[in-house]
């Protein structure tokens, strides 16, 4: 057991470090902008970081990537975070999509998709819930049908982030009968921009609209767009979820870190630092900030190089939902009656309203917490099933 | 960064986990043998071992003794060799932290001229346990603070005896009268040595804290497996398996933040990463291990709230941990204060 980081991993968090400072400003405790990415600025910012090698960290070098370990993709989120860069919608790509294309893919479509998820030409999103199947994936109904070398697919995906931007989609589709849940699914890799499909922004409860649903009307994918084979979409998608939870916690974690330094230097702007209380309660998020830091981290030593994460990975979601939620709340309380302004009349533009607002899906997106206590009880203690 | 336990470490745990858990408890003598009390142990390897002893309730003299007593002695080239506590608190307005302040110390160690060091005042709040047979005395001699090696055996009479809220931990008060002790550790260290034996005594306590919440989880996961009413087992309830997954997150969280407290205690270079990491462990283990402990009960329903009940027992332990120097709530205020005034 050695806390300290490597002599490499000093030097590539520095190296790092200055590069991202030398085109973000920084905003480690001042208001990062609020609201989304725009699709030129995405592709422009993925096209830098692929020039600079820090795209595909993790992935093999013969796919484009540098083969590094997972460590220092941790090390990439935390600094991205630092700098507000870390949410955008090039993480689907390179963090979800692009894996499961190396894991499963066939030779032409590694070809054919990897280095554009690497330079920022191809944007990924990912279609899997619907409105009849959001927490029970295994109901989706969405629906693909072999037709001569293409499936014709006809359905409604929703909740989808940053759909408006993308180019493509990973779909989790039914191709067995309708009562065959989840062994009658298939992924496919839909071109976004084919006839039959229509894709609207969903407004969401802080009043952006990063997410959006697709609409499928008899829409052609061929055959070579199959991503694994037919039938094993569950499997594919569990690949795909797994990735988005292995090293999420650390973009999670770091974003939290951000978001405490800046409660702090709004608590001093208000005056409010030498209140007990908050004191007490800033402290409790302090706690859950290292907390869920060093546990990613032990997580990390125990899963060894780019393995799916154990189920016990879910705590760190499910408890930085939490702790989220609590840091932005605590932020609006620190503002007062100010809390009740928005927009350019309130505390930096609103970016507290925003986060605070945000933060109730933190405990809805990825796996709801829900389902999350449901699969620890299950997988981890071994409690009988609840359904 | 490499956030995992060698071999030897564990080698060692699984060890004390098998041998705790049978139904004879170790002595002194078999704790030397078995290595608990080399002084090449670092401080993850201690709190491994303290994490075991918290999973077995195992009884108390070897955990006071590598909390209070294992930095003095290491710093005066002693050997562990008796079960050891340490008495520092005094009557209002002597110190009660174990950090202090010193400049209250009443109680005074005074040689006679020619003859032996004689200790005078009050001790109040000496942790306990059958077995322990020496305490270490802060008190005030000619250079200052210091500390004293008094054998129990040494007082007149029985010391009094004040119950503890955990049964196996009463506390001793102490009238010191005259008795002759031997000095350990006087001079201008002792203010940083009781800081480090309070990081230490805390973390320790931390990993025992986490052990116990382990032990109350599993008890309450196995109840919820086997027992049935409406026809299936509880745990098929949510209301009862959702609580137990908030339980086991709090562990794992609090069993982090342990670790890497004891990790911050092999490196004596920055104090104020170690009050840090010592502070967040203590938050988050005590209130973990009281969280476990309390759904221990609930899981067990009626059946857990008689005496006779290990969770009894689990939780009581659990409390004289949450107010071990300073309340939880003492600990959080510090360090708020820490990431609100502090650049971090």
């Amino acid at each position: 057991m050695d806390l300290r980081e490597t002599a490499e991993q000093v030097r590539f968090r520095a190296e790092l470090r200055a590069w991202l400072s030398a085109r973000l400003p920084a905003a480690a405790d001042g208001p990062a902008p609020v609201g989304g990415w725009t699709g030129p600025a995405t592709r422009a910012w993925l096209a830098e970081l692929h020039g600079a090698g820090y795209a595909g960290l993790t992935w093999p070098a013969r796919y484009g990537g540098r083969g590094l370990p997972i460590s220092f993709q941790a090390i990439y989120l935390e600094e991205a975070a630092r700098v507000g860069a870390g949410e955008h919608g090039g993480v689907i790509g390179l963090g979800m999509v692009g894996p499961t294309i190396i894991a499963v893919g066939t030779a032409g479509q590694k070809a054919r998709y990897l280095p554009g998820i690497l330079s920022g030409q191809v944007l990924f999103c990912q279609g899997f819930s619907e409105p009849e199947a959001g927490s029970d994936l295994a109901a989706v109904r969405t629906q693909a049908t072999l037709d001569g070398d293409a499936f014709v697919v006809t359905g409604h995906k929703v909740w989808s982030s940053y759909a408006h931007l993308a180019d493509r989609c990973l779909l989790l589709a039914r191709t067995g009968p309708a009562d065959s849940r989840h062994r009658g699914l298939t992924c496919l890799l839909v071109d976004l921009r084919a006839p039959g499909v229509t894709v609207r922004p969903l407004r969401r409860l802080p009043g952006d609209a990063d997410f959006g649903e697709i609409v499928l009307d008899e829409v052609r994918v061929p055959r070579g767009d199959v991503l694994g084979t037919v039938g094993a979409g569950w499997s594919v998608a569990m690949t795909t979820l797994a990735h988005e939870r292995g090293t999420f916690g650390f973009a999670l974690t770091a974003r939290l870190e951000s978001q405490l330094r800046r409660l702090v230097a709004t608590a001093h702007a208000a005056g409010r630092a030498g209140d007990p209380l908050l004191r007490d309660r800033i402290a409790s998020v302090y706690v859950d900030l290292l907390a869920l830091r060093w546990t990613s981290r032990r997580a990390l030593s125990r899963l060894g190089a780019c393995e799916a994460p154990r189920p016990e990975s879910s705590i760190v979601k499910l408890r930085w939902s939490q702790a989220n939620q609590r840091l932005t709340a605590l932020a609006l309380e620190v503002l007062g009656p100010d809390a009740a302004l928005d927009g350019d009349a309130a505390y930096w533009s609103g970016f507290w309203q925003y986060h605070q607002l945000r933060s109730r899906a933190n405990s809805l997106e990825g796996g709801t917490s829900e389902i999350l206590r449901d699969v620890l009880a299950e997988r981890v203690l071994a409690l009988p099933r609840a359904r | 960064m490499d956030f995992s336990f060698t071999e030897e470490q564990t080698a060692l745990r699984d060890v004390a986990r098998r041998r705790l858990a049978t139904p004879v408890p170790p002595s002194w003598r078999e704790l030397h043998d078995l290595g608990w009390l080399d002084k090449d142990l670092d401080a993850v390897d201690t709190a491994l071992l303290a994490e075991e002893a918290g999973r077995a309730h195992a009884p108390s003299e070897w955990l006071i003794t590598q909390a209070l007593a294992q930095d003095a002695c290491h710093a005066a080239g002693r050997p562990l060799a008796q079960p050891t506590t340490l008495a520092w608190r005094e009557p209002e307005p002597g110190p009660s932290r174990l950090d202090g302040p010193l400049d209250a110390l009443a109680c005074r160690a005074e040689r006679a001229p020619g003859g032996a060091v004689r200790l005078y005042g009050i001790k109040t709040r000496v942790p306990y346990a059958t077995g322990i047979e020496v305490v270490l005395v802060l008190a005030r001699g000619a250079d200052g603070p210091g500390l004293y090696r008094l054998p129990l055996a040494a007082l007149e009479g029985e010391p009094r005896t004040l119950s503890g809220v955990d049964t196996g931990r009463p506390w001793l008060e102490l009238d010191l009268a005259g008795v002759p002790a031997e000095p350990l550790l006087t001079g201008a260290a002792t203010g940083a040595l009781m800081r480090r034996i309070r990081h230490r005594a805390l973390t320790l306590l931390a990993c025992e804290a986490v052990g116990l919440a382990r032990a109350a989880l599993d008890s309450a996961v196995a109840h919820a497996r086997s027992r049935s009413q409406f026809g299936r087992p509880i745990g098929a309830y949510q209301a009862v398996s959702h609580r137990l997954v908030d339980v086991y997150s709090d562990i794992e969280l609090a069993a982090s933040l342990a670790y890497v407290a004891a990790w911050r205690l092999n490196d004596t270079g920055d104090e104020d990463q170690t009050a840090t990491a010592v502070a967040a462990a203590t938050i988050a283990a005590r209130d973990a291990a009281l969280f476990a402990c309390e759904a221990e009960v609930q899981t067990f329903g009626a059946a857990g709230f008689l005496w006779e009940h290990p969770a009894t027992h689990r939780y009581r332990r659990a409390r004289w941990i949450s107010c071990f120097d300073g309340t939880t709530d003492e600990h959080r205020g510090a360090l708020g204060t820490a990431v609100l005034d502090a650049p971090w």
